[in-house]
Order: structure tokens, then C-alpha cells, then sequence
């Protein structure tokens, strides 16, 4: 079987548990590193980030004092998370990750060509999601603690980056409650951030069509997750000498990530951008030159069996391997005459 | 330096400068000194107390769900007040009554209620569970709504006030002085809903008897348990007030992540009893915090809707922030109607009521959160996504169709 099809049913399961699992099964907690929309009523677990940021909102005294114990509680909460499943959680877990790998299904579906990122824009816009996560721990500090002698910030920027989240509109819309989908015009900052999360949401679902999961490039739960990309539990690991150089995995790769083809030296390879899908692994046709690891143990190997076993299986079922990789040694994709 | 007038360029003092002023004094004597005399107490109210407000709002019909004791907000600066030292030492009255009878409670499905085997145990659990908890915390008022001050009367000290908790456990409660004001507190440890009750009897100097009745209810996210064995029905039905009103808002159920407030706009739907008995045609009044008020009449059943009012915002901008609607009713002996209803429930007494005169008062405070649509559209909201969809969808078909002679 497929990996992207054991992913997408786990991702479907996932979506399930999690905005609806607080109508029947117990609840995994509110520092779960993924954007499970804590504005989802019937929600089985939430985002660490909307906790994160209110207890960021505290003044000082409070948040190091009668605080201190819940929020550190919640740090080694998300901390565990993290450490034990990593990217993991945006590749399998994530609604909004599901979401999209959803709609790039519609988008093949019908026919619709798929984009992708010139890599200077792509190498432009790294920032973007580091800058988000400054903001979003700078933004809440500033209501309840004078930042450098500054006024403190109006409350309207209370958890600023769930109110420009896409999952704070389209998440609750499954449990059929429309209530997040509104223009604010109770202040000027409320009618910014009400009005850019609706413009996000919109790009997010019209994106969708165009390219493959890009709403991830900016995720700021991504760069949170990037701190755990060498310590944590789930790795990728990559024997250079094995490597040919033949640029599937690269092809493959939902987020369009050349190192993964590019980088021969490399043994981690985990970047800020990989969510452990296992599609390069899948699409590789080297023995053991790529591993998915558990706590140093390999788990999921590269192997030119299973790879023409793969193959042969896709081509009597009368498609491409996937979707867009219709030859497997191709120069005109290959990464390095593509980055020329 | 000022210049003076001669004495002689003064007006002569004008005696009817008096006569004029009377009027007004009279007038303003009839209608505000029954209101002003402290023999007359009003009604009786449970307002979420200072804890419950801090604690953000939520899942409460009387206040907020909290954060717990342990994470009260504090304005920096600002010296700890003897009711917070005593929230910070994590010693509620509940706490307090099961160090007394810890085995009485043993098994009964209150988290933590059985007895800890060792000093250190019980006071890690005591430290966990005032963690978990949240704050039931309510001041009691008196007087006439909406001007009432949390400055209250020694008198409520006799209040008999008890809560009823989610796994039917019912504990009295006694009111404490708290500052200036005087308050309950408890902590909510479980899932479900608490209904607290008050009550209180004064008499003043012409003998009139007046018996004060109040109920607040709140909800809890707190830690789920099992189900109780006895019927809950019956036991809210024994702890409700001998006189009294009860918010018959639909049970928002089970599922305590919800956030569940009253908004306005919304319909109140209230019901009167007197000891278990409905009242019909009884006029009841509804007063906001700015003092508009409206009264209806009960039914046969007892019951009255409400919608409620819209508190006039545009002069003040925008008002998110919750706002305390009191409901009220009465029964005067005085009236042959309603001594007729308090003889009705009362068989043993039979024309021999209460000596002097009997006024039964019962009220609820509620806490209501202004309309989100005053200030929010969906309309706007709907148009800009699916205009922003459509811009960008559009857009990118252009220019597809430049670069690739194709729209898609």
C-alpha cells in the first residue's frame, strides 16, 4: 500500500478525533503541537499556540508566580509532544495540513495543474514563519508587561496569531458553526486582524488549488517544531554513498524540498520545511539510501525491491507512479539543472 | 480683591424662595424615601464574586469559568487582599470541610474526597486538586436593583446560603466578610452544574416579616465523574429555596468545552414557585444594570419569558464586557390574592398565618454578555473570503492563461 494513502487515512482519522472527539472520547489535552482549532466546540484536543500566547498575556509577576507551575506544565507538555513525534504531527496529524493535502486531491481530481515555488521565492519567504512566532510572543508580552517602555498593547491583540489563523474561520465550520466567519468592527486592530483572517482563510482554500500545502511554509507551529528537528524521536536519515542523485525523492516531496535531493553529506535529513511524510522514502529506488528512524532505529527503509514492486503495481493499475513524476530520471527536473 | 456690594444693593431675603423648593423635596420624599429606608431590605442577590470575574467568563450562567484559585489575575503592584492570601494558601471551604469530615465524603466520586494516607499525600492532593479547581466564589447583596453597592449589611452574615454540587453532595455554606463585602466561596472541582441558594429573614420595626430568597447557578469544565446514583431532579428539588425562581434556559448538556453564556436578545424563560407549588399571575420584573425594566406576568404554570434587553451601547462605544440583569418577584401577605397562595401551601397553619405582615421576595442575578452582532457581520465576513477566493482564483487563471495559452 501506499504511503500517501496510509498517511491520508491516518490524517482522516486524526481530523475526526480531533474535531469531534470531545463528543464522545476523552480529550488529549490543549498543548498538542498541530492546529487542532481550539474554537472548535467539540474539539478532542487543541493547539498549544492559543494557550501559549495567553499565558504569554500575563504580567510578570504572574505568569513567574501563581502561573509559573500550569505554564510550565504546559511547555513540558507541548516539549513531550514534540519531542516524541516532532514534524510527525504536520505531516500526519495536522487538520489544516490535512486540509490541504485534501484539496490538492480535488485539484487532480478535476484536472487543475499544480504549481511550485520558484526556489528564490521560496528561499525569500523563509523568514516569514520565524517572523510569525517572534510576533506572536512579543504581541501577547505587550498586554500585560510594558515592553521597553512602551504603552502596553491594546487587548484587542490577545492571542494575535489565532485570529488571523485560517483554521479559526474554516475549522469550526465542520462542526456547522459559522461564527468565526465575520468581519469585527468593534476597534480598529479587531477589524485588521478579523478582516486579514478572512483574506487568509480565502487564500488558503483557493491556494490550495494552485500549489501544495504553501499555507505550511508560513506555519509558526513548523518553526516551533524545527527546534526538535535533531533531537527528536522520528528522524530521516540519508546514506549519501547510496544516493544517486536521480531526484524522485525531490519530485515527490509535498513541500518541495530540494535538499533532500541535493545534499549528499547530509545524515539528518530533517529540515524546517519536512513534515516526515515518508513519500521520498516511498518513491526512492536505493537500497537504505534513505531511513525513517524511531529512536535511532530504522523503521522504514528505501529499497529497490519495494520500489518496483511499487511501480509495477502503479503501472498495472494504468497510471504514473504519481501524480507528477511521470519519468523517474528526468534532467529537465532533475534539482541541480532545475536550480540553474 | 473683590469688589463688595452695599448691603443696601442686596435683594430683600424672599420668603416664597422656600414655598418653592418644598414641592420638589415632598415629591422627591414620596418616591425615594421607601426606597432609601433601611427598614425596607430589598431583595436578596448572588452576584459571581470578584474570583469568578477575574477567572474570563465561560461556561457560567452566573459568572466565568475560571482558571482556578491558583491563577488569579493580580494587577501588578497591588497589595494581596485577605480574600486573595486566602485563595493563595489554597484553602477553600470546601477544602476546609472535608479536613473535617474527610471520611464522611470517602467514595462518594469526588475527586480526591477520599482520605489521603499520609500528612504529605493529603497536602500534595490539596495542592493539586485547588490547581484544578475552579472558583464558585458569589457576593451576597441586598437593596433595590440596579443600585446596589457590594457595601453590605452585617445582616447577611445570617444568610443561609448551600450549594449543590453535580454528584448531589449538598454542603451549607457560611457567608464571610471579604473586605467591604460579604461573600461565599467554594470551589468546583467536578464536571456539571452547581446551584447555590440563599436565603434570609429580617424584620423590621413595624413587625413586617420579610423572607429573602435568591438561587445562582454556574457550570464547570472541572474533572468528569460518574454519574450519581440518586435522581437529580429530586435533588435540586430539595434544595431549592421554599420561594423560588429558577432559570428554565434549555440544559446546554454534556459537553462542558462549550461555552454556553446568555446574550442579549436572548429569551429568559423564569418560573415562580412557593414550596414546590407554581404562582400564576404573579408580576415579575426584569432590571438591567442601567435600570431599564420591564414586568410581565407568570402563567398558570408559573412561568414568564423574558427577551433581554439590549443595553444602550452607542453612547458609551463598544461594550463587550458582561453585564448583571435581576429578576425579581414578590408576595405580600397584605394582598388577600396572595396570602391565599402562601395559605395554600402552607395546610398546617390554616387561618392562622404568621403574625403581622409576611413579605416573601425572590430574585436572581444574571449574567448576560452583549450581542457579538452589534459589532460583528457575517455578511461582511462571507463576502470577503469568497471574494478573496475569487480575486486570487482569477488572477492565477489570467495568468496561466498568458504563460501557458491555457486557464487551468
Amino acid at each position: 500500500m501506499r504511503v500517501d494513502r496510509i498517511r491520508l487515512f491516518v490524517q482522516a482519522l486524526c481530523f475526526v478525533f480531533l474535531i469531534y472527539g470531545g463528543l464522545t472520547i476523552f480529550s488529549i489535552g490543549t498543548a498538542i503541537p498541530t492546529m487542532a482549532c481550539i474554537y472548535a466546540e467539540n474539539r478532542g484536543g487543541s493547539c498549544f499556540l492559543y494557550p501559549f500566547q495567553r499565558f504569554l498575556s500575563m504580567p510578570w509577576a504572574m505568569l513567574f508566580g501563581s502561573a509559573a507551575t500550569a505554564f510550565l506544565i504546559y511547555l513540558g507538555t507541548f516539549f513531550l509532544w514534540a519531542l516524541v513525534f516532532g514534524k510527525t504531527f504536520c505531516g500526519w496529524i495536522c487538520p489544516l495540513g490535512f486540509l490541504q493535502d485534501l484539496i490538492t486531491k480535488i485539484r487532480e481530481w478535476v484536472g487543475i495543474d499544480g504549481s511550485r515555488f520558484a526556489w528564490k521565492t521560496r528561499d525569500r519567504f523563509q523568514w516569514v514563519k520565524y517572523a510569525l512566532l517572534a510576533l506572536l510572543i512579543l504581541l501577547p508580552m505587550g498586554i500585560g508587561n510594558s515592553l521597553l517602555g512602551l504603552p502596553r498593547f491594546t487587548p484587542d491583540l490577545a492571542v494575535p496569531f489565532c485570529q488571523i489563523c485560517p483554521g479559526k474561520p474554516l475549522i469550526p465550520l465542520f462542526e456547522g458553526d459559522l461564527s468565526h466567519l465575520i468581519i469585527d468592527f468593534s476597534s480598529t486592530t479587531k477589524l485588521v486582524l478579523s478582516s486579514l483572517s478572512m483574506l487568509i482563510a480565502g487564500l488558503f482554500l483557493v491556494g490550495g488549488f494552485v500549489k501544495r500545502r504553501y499555507i505550511c511554509a508560513f506555519c509558526p507551529m513548523a518553526a516551533l517544531l524545527s527546534l526538535f528537528d535533531r533531537i527528536g524521536f522520528v528522524g530521516l536519515k540519508k546514506k549519501g554513498e547510496a544516493c544517486t542523485c536521480c531526484g524522485n525523492c525531490f519530485r515527490a516531496c509535498p513541500m518541495e524540498i530540494r535538499e533532500i535531493a541535493e545534499l549528499r553529506d547530509k545524515k539528518h535529513m530533517v529540515t524546517q520545511d519536512c513534515m516526515l511524510c515518508m513519500r521520498c522514502i516511498e518513491v526512492c529506488p536505493e537500497n537504505k539510501a534513505l531511513t525513517a528512524t524511531i529512536i535511532g532505529l530504522p523503521v522504514f527503509s528505501a529499497s529497490a525491491e519495494g520500489f518496483l514492486k511499487r511501480q509495477n503495481k502503479t503501472a498495472s493499475a494504468g497510471g504514473p507512479f504519481h501524480g507528477e513524476t511521470p519519468a523517474l530520471q528526468d534532467t529537465a527536473t532533475d534539482p541541480e539543472s532545475a536550480s540553474k | 480683591m473683590k469688589k463688595r456690594c452695599p448691603a443696601a444693593s442686596l435683594p430683600p431675603m424672599q420668603k416664597s424662595r422656600r414655598g418653592r423648593c418644598f414641592f420638589p423635596l415632598l415629591l422627591a420624599l414620596i418616591f425615594f424615601l421607601p426606597m432609601a429606608s433601611p427598614a425596607d431590605p430589598g431583595f436578596l442577590f448572588l452576584e459571581p464574586g470578584p474570583e469568578m470575574r477575574r477567572s474570563g467568563g465561560g461556561n457560567t450562567q452566573g459568572g466565568g469559568h475560571g482558571t482556578g484559585m491558583g491563577m488569579q489575575r493580580k494587577k501588578e503592584g497591588q497589595e494581596a487582599s485577605e480574600n486573595e492570601r486566602q485563595a493563595d494558601s489554597k484553602k477553600t471551604g470546601m477544602e476546609e470541610k472535608e479536613e473535617k469530615s474527610a471520611m464522611k465524603s470517602k467514595g462518594k466520586g469526588h475527586p480526591g474526597s477520599a482520605a489521603p494516607e499520609s500528612e504529605k499525600g493529603e497536602k500534595k492532593e490539596r495542592e493539586k486538586r485547588a490547581a484544578m479547581s475552579h472558583p464558585a466564589h458569589y457576593t451576597l447583596l441586598l437593596g433595590w436593583p440596579p443600585a446596589m453597592k457590594a457595601q453590605a449589611p452585617e445582616d447577611l452574615l445570617r444568610a443561609e446560603t448551600a450549594i449543590l454540587r453535580p454528584d448531589l453532595s449538598r454542603e451549607i455554606l457560611t457567608p464571610q466578610k471579604e473586605g467591604p463585602a460579604i461573600r461565599i466561596r467554594d470551589a468546583a472541582l467536578i464536571q456539571g452544574t452547581y446551584h447555590i441558594s440563599a436565603s434570609l429573614e429580617k424584620t423590621d420595626d413595624e413587625g413586617r416579616i420579610f423572607r429573602l430568597f435568591t438561587t445562582a447557578s454556574m457550570r464547570n469544565t472541572g474533572e468528569k465523574t460518574d454519574p450519581p446514583e440518586k435522581n437529580p431532579e429530586t435533588a435540586l428539588e430539595a434544595h431549592l429555596p421554599w420561594f423560588s425562581m429558577e432559570d428554565l434556559s434549555p440544559d446546554p448538556g454534556n459537553n462542558f468545552a462549550r461555552i454556553h453564556r446568555k446574550y442579549t436578545g436572548d429569551t429568559l424563560p423564569l418560573r415562580i414557585r412557593l414550596g414546590g407549588m407554581p404562582v400564576p399571575d404573579l408580576p415579575v420584573t426584569l432590571t438591567t444594570a442601567e435600570g431599564w425594566q420591564q414586568t410581565l406576568h407568570t402563567d398558570e404554570a408559573g412561568q414568564v419569558k423574558f427577551i433581554l434587553i439590549k443595553e444602550r451601547f452607542h453612547d458609551k462605544g463598544v461594550n463587550k464586557a458582561p453585564i448583571t440583569f435581576y429578576a425579581r418577584a414578590e408576595l405580600d401577605s397584605r394582598s388577600e390574592k396572595h396570602l391565599e397562595i402562601i395559605k395554600s401551601v402552607r395546610p398546617d397553619a390554616g387561618d392562622n398565618p404568621p403574625a403581622g405582615t409576611e413579605i416573601l421576595r425572590t430574585s436572581l442575578a444574571l449574567t448576560v454578555h452583549p450581542t457579538p452582532l452589534d459589532w460583528e457581520s457575517r455578511a461582511a465576513g462571507f463576502y470577503t473570503l469568497i471574494l478573496t477566493g475569487l480575486v486570487i482564483g482569477l488572477g492565477t487563471a489570467i495568468r496561466r492563461r498568458k504563460r501557458r495559452g491555457r486557464w487551468f
